[in-house]
Protein backbone atom coordinates (compact mmCIF):
# COMPACT_ATOMS: atom_id res chain seq x y z
CA UNK A 1 0.00 0.00 0.00
CA UNK A 2 1.50 3.42 -0.94
CA UNK A 3 2.16 6.18 1.79
CA UNK A 4 -0.78 9.29 0.84
CA UNK A 5 1.07 12.06 -0.84
CA UNK A 6 0.44 15.34 0.98
CA UNK A 7 -1.40 17.94 -1.36
CA UNK A 8 1.69 20.40 -0.61
CA UNK A 9 3.86 18.06 -2.50
CA UNK A 10 1.83 17.35 -5.36
CA UNK A 11 1.75 20.94 -5.70
CA UNK A 12 5.27 21.71 -5.31
CA UNK A 13 6.17 18.80 -7.84
CA UNK A 14 3.47 20.43 -10.53
CA UNK A 15 5.10 23.61 -9.58
CA UNK A 16 8.67 21.97 -10.36
CA UNK A 17 7.62 20.64 -13.30
CA UNK A 18 6.84 23.99 -14.84
CA UNK A 19 3.14 23.99 -14.82
CA UNK A 20 2.64 27.91 -13.87
CA UNK A 21 -1.09 26.92 -12.65
CA UNK A 22 0.89 25.21 -10.34
CA UNK A 23 2.73 28.07 -8.80
CA UNK A 24 0.03 30.58 -9.08
CA UNK A 25 -1.51 28.39 -6.79
CA UNK A 26 1.21 28.13 -4.50
CA UNK A 27 0.87 31.65 -4.20
CA UNK A 28 -2.70 31.71 -3.69
CA UNK A 29 -2.40 29.74 -1.03
CA UNK A 30 1.03 30.62 0.51
CA UNK A 31 1.74 34.39 -0.34
CA UNK A 32 -0.59 36.14 1.94
CA UNK A 33 0.98 33.97 4.75
CA UNK A 34 4.39 34.45 3.61
CA UNK A 35 3.75 38.24 3.09
CA UNK A 36 2.91 38.80 6.39
CA UNK A 37 5.13 36.71 8.25
CA UNK A 38 7.87 38.68 6.16
CA UNK A 39 6.11 41.89 7.76
CA UNK A 40 6.28 40.86 10.72
CA UNK A 41 10.38 39.99 10.49
CA UNK A 42 10.92 43.75 8.59
CA UNK A 43 8.11 45.95 10.31
CA UNK A 44 8.03 47.82 6.68
CA UNK A 45 5.95 46.97 3.90
CA UNK A 46 8.32 47.62 1.08
CA UNK A 47 11.16 45.69 2.76
CA UNK A 48 8.55 42.74 3.17
CA UNK A 49 7.38 42.74 -0.29
CA UNK A 50 11.08 42.19 -0.92
CA UNK A 51 11.73 39.62 2.16
CA UNK A 52 8.78 37.87 0.78
CA UNK A 53 9.81 38.00 -3.25
CA UNK A 54 13.64 36.09 -1.79
CA UNK A 55 11.75 33.80 -0.22
CA UNK A 56 9.74 32.73 -2.76
CA UNK A 57 12.43 33.00 -5.22
CA UNK A 58 14.45 30.15 -2.98
CA UNK A 59 11.33 27.92 -2.92
CA UNK A 60 11.08 27.91 -6.74
CA UNK A 61 14.86 26.82 -6.74
CA UNK A 62 14.48 24.09 -4.01
CA UNK A 63 10.98 22.95 -5.09
CA UNK A 64 12.46 19.67 -6.44
CA UNK A 65 13.83 18.86 -3.09
CA UNK A 66 10.49 19.16 -1.15
CA UNK A 67 9.66 16.14 0.37
CA UNK A 68 6.23 16.95 1.72
CA UNK A 69 7.19 15.22 5.14
CA UNK A 70 6.46 18.83 6.75
CA UNK A 71 4.07 21.40 5.88
CA UNK A 72 5.56 23.89 2.77
CA UNK A 73 5.09 27.15 5.06
CA UNK A 74 7.40 26.23 7.45
CA UNK A 75 9.89 24.56 5.23
CA UNK A 76 9.94 27.54 3.11
CA UNK A 77 10.73 29.38 6.04
CA UNK A 78 13.41 26.77 6.96
CA UNK A 79 15.07 27.64 3.49
CA UNK A 80 15.21 31.34 4.48
CA UNK A 81 15.60 31.36 7.99
CA UNK A 82 19.33 33.06 7.99
CA UNK A 83 17.84 35.86 6.05
CA UNK A 84 14.75 36.01 7.96
CA UNK A 85 16.67 36.46 11.26
CA UNK A 86 18.72 39.05 9.55
CA UNK A 87 15.84 41.17 8.74
CA UNK A 88 14.25 40.97 11.88
CA UNK A 89 17.37 41.73 13.75
CA UNK A 90 17.68 44.62 11.18
CA UNK A 91 13.98 46.06 12.46
CA UNK A 92 14.87 45.33 15.56
CA UNK A 93 17.90 47.69 15.64
CA UNK A 94 16.34 50.27 13.23
CA UNK A 95 13.66 50.04 16.23
CA UNK A 96 10.38 49.45 13.44
CA UNK A 97 9.07 46.80 15.93
CA UNK A 98 8.97 49.17 18.92
CA UNK A 99 5.08 49.69 18.45
CA UNK A 100 2.19 48.06 16.24
CA UNK A 101 2.58 49.07 12.66
CA UNK A 102 0.32 51.63 11.26
CA UNK A 103 -1.40 49.20 8.70
CA UNK A 104 -1.48 45.92 10.61
CA UNK A 105 -3.84 48.46 12.82
CA UNK A 106 -5.84 49.21 10.30
CA UNK A 107 -6.56 45.59 9.46
CA UNK A 108 -8.54 45.49 13.11
CA UNK A 109 -12.14 45.08 12.62
CA UNK A 110 -13.78 47.63 13.03
CA UNK A 111 -16.39 47.79 16.39
CA UNK A 112 -19.50 49.53 17.11
CA UNK A 113 -17.81 51.00 20.47
CA UNK A 114 -15.27 53.17 19.62
CA UNK A 115 -14.14 52.77 22.91
CA UNK A 116 -13.74 48.82 22.11
CA UNK A 117 -12.04 49.93 18.93
CA UNK A 118 -9.33 52.12 20.83
CA UNK A 119 -8.57 48.71 23.28
CA UNK A 120 -8.15 46.57 20.71
CA UNK A 121 -5.66 49.23 18.84
CA UNK A 122 -3.65 49.74 22.13
CA UNK A 123 -3.75 45.95 23.45
CA UNK A 124 -1.90 45.43 19.97
CA UNK A 125 0.65 48.40 20.07
CA UNK A 126 1.36 47.22 23.97
CA UNK A 127 2.01 43.69 22.44
CA UNK A 128 4.96 45.16 20.44
CA UNK A 129 5.94 47.53 22.42
CA UNK A 130 6.22 44.66 25.07
CA UNK A 131 7.83 42.34 22.21
CA UNK A 132 10.65 45.05 21.22
CA UNK A 133 11.88 44.17 25.16
CA UNK A 134 12.56 40.10 25.01
CA UNK A 135 15.55 38.99 23.94
CA UNK A 136 15.17 38.26 19.79
CA UNK A 137 15.09 33.99 20.63
CA UNK A 138 11.97 34.30 22.89
CA UNK A 139 10.22 37.23 20.80
CA UNK A 140 10.75 35.44 17.63
CA UNK A 141 8.97 32.09 18.81
CA UNK A 142 6.54 34.13 19.94
CA UNK A 143 6.44 35.99 17.11
CA UNK A 144 5.49 33.02 14.72
CA UNK A 145 3.46 31.12 17.35
CA UNK A 146 0.97 33.64 18.74
CA UNK A 147 0.81 36.33 16.39
CA UNK A 148 1.36 34.57 12.89
CA UNK A 149 -0.59 31.51 14.04
CA UNK A 150 2.24 28.77 13.36
CA UNK A 151 2.15 25.15 14.77
CA UNK A 152 4.53 24.50 17.56
CA UNK A 153 5.98 21.98 14.79
CA UNK A 154 6.41 24.41 12.28
CA UNK A 155 8.10 26.86 14.63
CA UNK A 156 10.60 24.37 15.45
CA UNK A 157 11.10 23.81 11.99
CA UNK A 158 11.36 27.33 10.80
CA UNK A 159 13.99 28.20 13.59
CA UNK A 160 15.85 25.09 13.42
CA UNK A 161 14.94 24.36 17.46
CA UNK A 162 13.79 20.98 19.27
CA UNK A 163 10.12 21.07 20.00
CA UNK A 164 10.54 20.89 23.86
CA UNK A 165 12.61 23.89 23.33
CA UNK A 166 10.49 26.04 21.29
CA UNK A 167 7.65 25.29 24.39
CA UNK A 168 10.02 26.52 26.72
CA UNK A 169 10.65 29.61 25.08
CA UNK A 170 7.08 30.18 24.69
CA UNK A 171 5.97 29.34 28.31
CA UNK A 172 9.06 31.84 29.27
CA UNK A 173 8.36 34.75 26.32
CA UNK A 174 4.61 34.72 27.55
CA UNK A 175 5.17 35.29 31.12
CA UNK A 176 7.89 37.65 30.20
CA UNK A 177 5.58 39.36 27.56
CA UNK A 178 2.56 39.51 30.30
CA UNK A 179 5.35 41.43 32.98
CA UNK A 180 6.71 43.87 30.38
CA UNK A 181 2.86 44.43 29.46
CA UNK A 182 2.00 45.07 32.66
CA UNK A 183 5.17 47.35 33.84
CA UNK A 184 4.15 49.21 30.47
CA UNK A 185 0.14 49.98 31.72
CA UNK A 186 1.16 49.56 35.03
CA UNK A 187 -1.21 46.55 36.17
CA UNK A 188 -3.87 47.63 33.35
CA UNK A 189 -6.30 44.30 33.61
CA UNK A 190 -7.54 44.75 29.64
CA UNK A 191 -5.21 41.95 28.29
CA UNK A 192 -6.24 39.29 26.86
CA UNK A 193 -6.81 35.84 26.56
CA UNK A 194 -5.98 32.60 27.78
CA UNK A 195 -5.36 29.29 26.19
CA UNK A 196 -8.26 27.47 27.46
CA UNK A 197 -11.13 29.81 28.27
CA UNK A 198 -10.26 33.53 26.58
CA UNK A 199 -10.47 35.10 29.90
CA UNK A 200 -8.77 38.25 30.90
CA UNK A 201 -5.16 38.37 32.39
CA UNK A 202 -3.98 40.06 35.58
CA UNK B 1 -1.56 16.45 76.44
CA UNK B 2 -2.15 13.32 78.22
CA UNK B 3 -4.63 10.50 76.46
CA UNK B 4 -8.32 12.07 78.41
CA UNK B 5 -7.56 15.52 77.44
CA UNK B 6 -7.14 14.26 73.49
CA UNK B 7 -10.28 12.63 73.51
CA UNK B 8 -12.34 15.08 75.03
CA UNK B 9 -10.82 17.33 72.23
CA UNK B 10 -11.74 14.94 69.59
CA UNK B 11 -15.13 14.38 70.92
CA UNK B 12 -16.13 17.24 71.83
CA UNK B 13 -19.75 18.95 70.49
CA UNK B 14 -21.08 22.46 71.61
CA UNK B 15 -23.75 22.32 74.56
CA UNK B 16 -22.62 18.75 75.45
CA UNK B 17 -21.80 18.43 79.45
CA UNK B 18 -18.14 16.88 79.84
CA UNK B 19 -16.90 16.15 82.99
CA UNK B 20 -13.19 16.46 82.02
CA UNK B 21 -13.45 19.69 81.36
CA UNK B 22 -14.59 20.27 85.03
CA UNK B 23 -11.84 18.72 85.98
CA UNK B 24 -8.80 20.27 82.87
CA UNK B 25 -8.54 23.90 82.69
CA UNK B 26 -6.74 23.86 79.52
CA UNK B 27 -9.28 21.44 78.21
CA UNK B 28 -12.19 24.53 79.70
CA UNK B 29 -10.52 27.19 77.42
CA UNK B 30 -10.47 24.99 74.64
CA UNK B 31 -13.51 24.42 75.03
CA UNK B 32 -14.77 27.94 75.59
CA UNK B 33 -12.86 29.37 72.95
CA UNK B 34 -14.64 27.04 70.33
CA UNK B 35 -18.05 28.16 71.94
CA UNK B 36 -16.67 31.61 71.15
CA UNK B 37 -15.73 31.04 67.99
CA UNK B 38 -19.22 29.08 67.21
CA UNK B 39 -21.23 32.06 68.96
CA UNK B 40 -19.21 34.43 66.22
CA UNK B 41 -19.58 32.11 63.33
CA UNK B 42 -23.28 32.32 63.35
CA UNK B 43 -23.03 36.52 63.37
CA UNK B 44 -20.41 36.88 60.69
CA UNK B 45 -20.69 35.05 57.40
CA UNK B 46 -18.34 33.86 55.59
CA UNK B 47 -18.37 36.15 51.85
CA UNK B 48 -19.22 33.88 49.21
CA UNK B 49 -15.92 34.75 47.02
CA UNK B 50 -13.90 33.62 50.29
CA UNK B 51 -16.73 30.39 50.37
CA UNK B 52 -15.71 30.14 46.64
CA UNK B 53 -12.26 30.07 46.86
CA UNK B 54 -12.33 27.79 49.99
CA UNK B 55 -14.02 25.15 47.76
CA UNK B 56 -11.91 25.42 45.22
CA UNK B 57 -9.36 24.42 47.67
CA UNK B 58 -10.62 21.38 49.01
CA UNK B 59 -11.28 20.37 44.93
CA UNK B 60 -7.97 20.36 44.06
CA UNK B 61 -5.75 20.66 46.97
CA UNK B 62 -3.71 23.66 46.27
CA UNK B 63 -4.26 27.24 44.36
CA UNK B 64 -5.15 27.33 41.21
CA UNK B 65 -2.32 28.47 38.81
CA UNK B 66 -2.38 31.67 36.85
CA UNK B 67 -3.51 31.42 33.68
CA UNK B 68 -0.93 31.73 30.68
CA UNK B 69 -1.25 35.18 29.12
CA UNK B 70 -0.94 34.47 25.17
CA UNK B 71 -1.04 37.29 22.74
CA UNK B 72 -3.63 37.33 20.48
CA UNK B 73 -3.18 36.66 16.80
CA UNK B 74 -1.93 39.69 14.30
CA UNK B 75 -4.30 40.89 11.78
CA UNK B 76 -3.20 39.46 8.13
CA UNK B 77 -2.30 42.26 5.45
CA UNK B 78 -4.17 41.13 2.06
CA UNK B 79 -1.19 40.26 -0.37
CA UNK B 80 -0.11 43.46 -2.73
CA UNK B 81 -0.88 43.01 -5.66
CA UNK B 82 2.34 44.33 -6.94
CA UNK B 83 3.95 41.31 -5.05
CA UNK B 84 1.86 38.59 -6.91
CA UNK B 85 2.86 39.87 -9.98
CA UNK B 86 6.25 39.65 -9.20
CA UNK B 87 5.90 36.10 -7.44
CA UNK B 88 3.87 35.04 -10.70
CA UNK B 89 7.01 36.32 -12.72
CA UNK B 90 9.55 34.23 -10.66
CA UNK B 91 9.41 31.10 -13.02
CA UNK B 92 9.82 33.25 -15.94
CA UNK B 93 12.87 34.85 -14.56
CA UNK B 94 14.51 31.58 -12.73
CA UNK B 95 14.47 29.08 -16.07
CA UNK B 96 17.74 31.06 -18.48
CA UNK B 97 19.76 27.96 -20.91
CA UNK B 98 22.13 26.13 -18.57
CA UNK B 99 24.27 27.14 -21.77
CA UNK B 100 23.66 31.01 -20.92
CA UNK B 101 25.07 30.30 -17.13
CA UNK B 102 28.53 29.49 -18.28
CA UNK B 103 31.15 31.88 -17.65
CA UNK B 104 32.76 30.93 -21.74
CA UNK B 105 29.53 31.86 -22.97
CA UNK B 106 29.33 34.96 -21.37
CA UNK B 107 32.28 35.78 -22.97
CA UNK B 108 31.56 35.04 -25.97
CA UNK B 109 28.24 36.98 -26.21
CA UNK B 110 29.69 40.29 -25.21
CA UNK B 111 32.49 39.54 -27.28
CA UNK B 112 30.01 39.30 -30.31
CA UNK B 113 28.32 42.22 -28.73
CA UNK B 114 31.47 44.14 -29.05
CA UNK B 115 32.11 43.83 -32.64
CA UNK B 116 28.49 44.38 -33.83
CA UNK B 117 28.71 47.75 -31.56
CA UNK B 118 32.06 48.75 -32.53
CA UNK B 119 31.54 47.92 -36.37
CA UNK B 120 29.08 50.25 -36.06
CA UNK B 121 30.43 53.16 -34.63
CA UNK B 122 34.01 52.70 -35.41
CA UNK B 123 37.07 50.44 -37.37
CA UNK B 124 36.64 46.89 -35.91
CA UNK B 125 39.73 45.40 -36.96
CA UNK B 126 41.55 47.81 -34.61
CA UNK B 127 38.86 48.34 -31.84
CA UNK B 128 38.20 44.11 -31.69
CA UNK B 129 41.70 43.07 -32.02
CA UNK B 130 43.22 44.19 -28.49
CA UNK B 131 39.95 43.51 -26.64
CA UNK B 132 39.54 39.94 -28.10
CA UNK B 133 43.15 38.95 -26.41
CA UNK B 134 41.75 40.60 -23.35
CA UNK B 135 39.14 38.62 -23.28
CA UNK B 136 40.43 35.63 -24.22
CA UNK B 137 42.26 35.95 -21.51
CA UNK B 138 39.72 36.86 -18.89
CA UNK B 139 37.99 34.29 -20.48
CA UNK B 140 39.85 31.27 -19.29
CA UNK B 141 40.03 33.59 -15.80
CA UNK B 142 36.08 33.38 -16.06
CA UNK B 143 35.59 29.74 -16.57
CA UNK B 144 37.27 28.92 -13.49
CA UNK B 145 34.66 30.87 -11.49
CA UNK B 146 31.41 29.32 -10.74
CA UNK B 147 28.03 29.57 -12.57
CA UNK B 148 26.80 31.66 -10.36
CA UNK B 149 29.33 34.13 -10.99
CA UNK B 150 28.81 33.82 -14.64
CA UNK B 151 25.25 34.77 -14.00
CA UNK B 152 26.12 37.86 -12.50
CA UNK B 153 28.55 38.40 -14.87
CA UNK B 154 26.43 38.27 -17.81
CA UNK B 155 23.52 40.22 -16.06
CA UNK B 156 25.85 43.25 -15.58
CA UNK B 157 27.00 43.22 -18.93
CA UNK B 158 23.92 42.56 -20.71
CA UNK B 159 23.00 45.87 -18.98
CA UNK B 160 25.97 47.98 -20.18
CA UNK B 161 25.11 46.08 -23.82
CA UNK B 162 21.61 47.70 -23.41
CA UNK B 163 22.92 50.73 -22.52
CA UNK B 164 25.72 50.70 -25.26
CA UNK B 165 23.00 49.72 -27.80
CA UNK B 166 20.72 53.23 -26.57
CA UNK B 167 23.93 55.59 -26.68
CA UNK B 168 25.08 54.30 -30.46
CA UNK B 169 21.13 54.46 -31.65
CA UNK B 170 20.92 58.11 -30.16
CA UNK B 171 24.53 58.78 -31.23
CA UNK B 172 23.27 57.76 -34.95
CA UNK B 173 20.18 60.49 -34.47
CA UNK B 174 22.43 63.04 -34.09
CA UNK B 175 23.76 65.60 -36.58
CA UNK B 176 26.83 64.26 -38.51
CA UNK B 177 28.93 67.14 -36.74
CA UNK B 178 27.95 66.13 -33.77
CA UNK B 179 28.42 62.52 -33.41
CA UNK B 180 32.39 61.80 -32.15
CA UNK B 181 32.23 58.03 -32.96
CA UNK B 182 36.05 57.84 -32.27
CA UNK B 183 35.21 58.63 -28.52
CA UNK B 184 32.14 56.64 -28.45
CA UNK B 185 34.06 53.41 -29.33
CA UNK B 186 37.29 54.57 -27.05
CA UNK B 187 34.87 54.39 -24.21
CA UNK B 188 32.75 51.61 -24.75
CA UNK B 189 36.28 49.62 -25.11
CA UNK B 190 37.22 50.70 -21.97
CA UNK B 191 34.27 50.33 -20.40
CA UNK B 192 34.35 46.86 -21.11
CA UNK B 193 37.60 45.97 -20.60
CA UNK B 194 37.46 48.00 -17.48
CA UNK B 195 34.45 46.20 -16.48
CA UNK B 196 35.94 42.27 -17.60
CA UNK B 197 38.86 42.85 -15.40
CA UNK B 198 36.79 43.71 -12.14
CA UNK B 199 34.65 40.46 -12.61
CA UNK B 200 37.48 38.78 -13.10
CA UNK B 201 39.67 39.82 -10.89
CA UNK B 202 37.66 40.56 -7.67
CA UNK B 203 36.22 37.27 -7.11
CA UNK B 204 39.02 34.36 -6.51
Amino acid sequence: MSAAVSPDLLLARRAAAGQPQAWDELIALYGQRIFNLAYQFTGGLAEAEDLAQEVFCRLYQNLRSYRGDVPLVAWTLRLSRNLCIDHYRQARRAQRLQRAPEALLEQLPADADPQADFARREQLDLIYQGLAQLAEEVASVILLRDLQGLEYEEVALALDLPLGTVKSRLHRGRQELAAAIERLTTGSPRLARTETSGGTVP
Amino acid sequence: MNRRCLAFRANFELGQPDEHRDICPACARYAAALEVAARLSRSLAIPPALAGKLRALAEVGSPAPRAEFIPPAAPALPLPPTLAARLRAIPRRQAPPSWLLQPAASVAASLLLTVALTGLIGNPVSRVEPLARSLGLRARLAAENQAEHGKLLLQQWRDTAFGAVTTAEGAGRDDDETLDQPDIADRLWHYFDGLVWSRTEADP
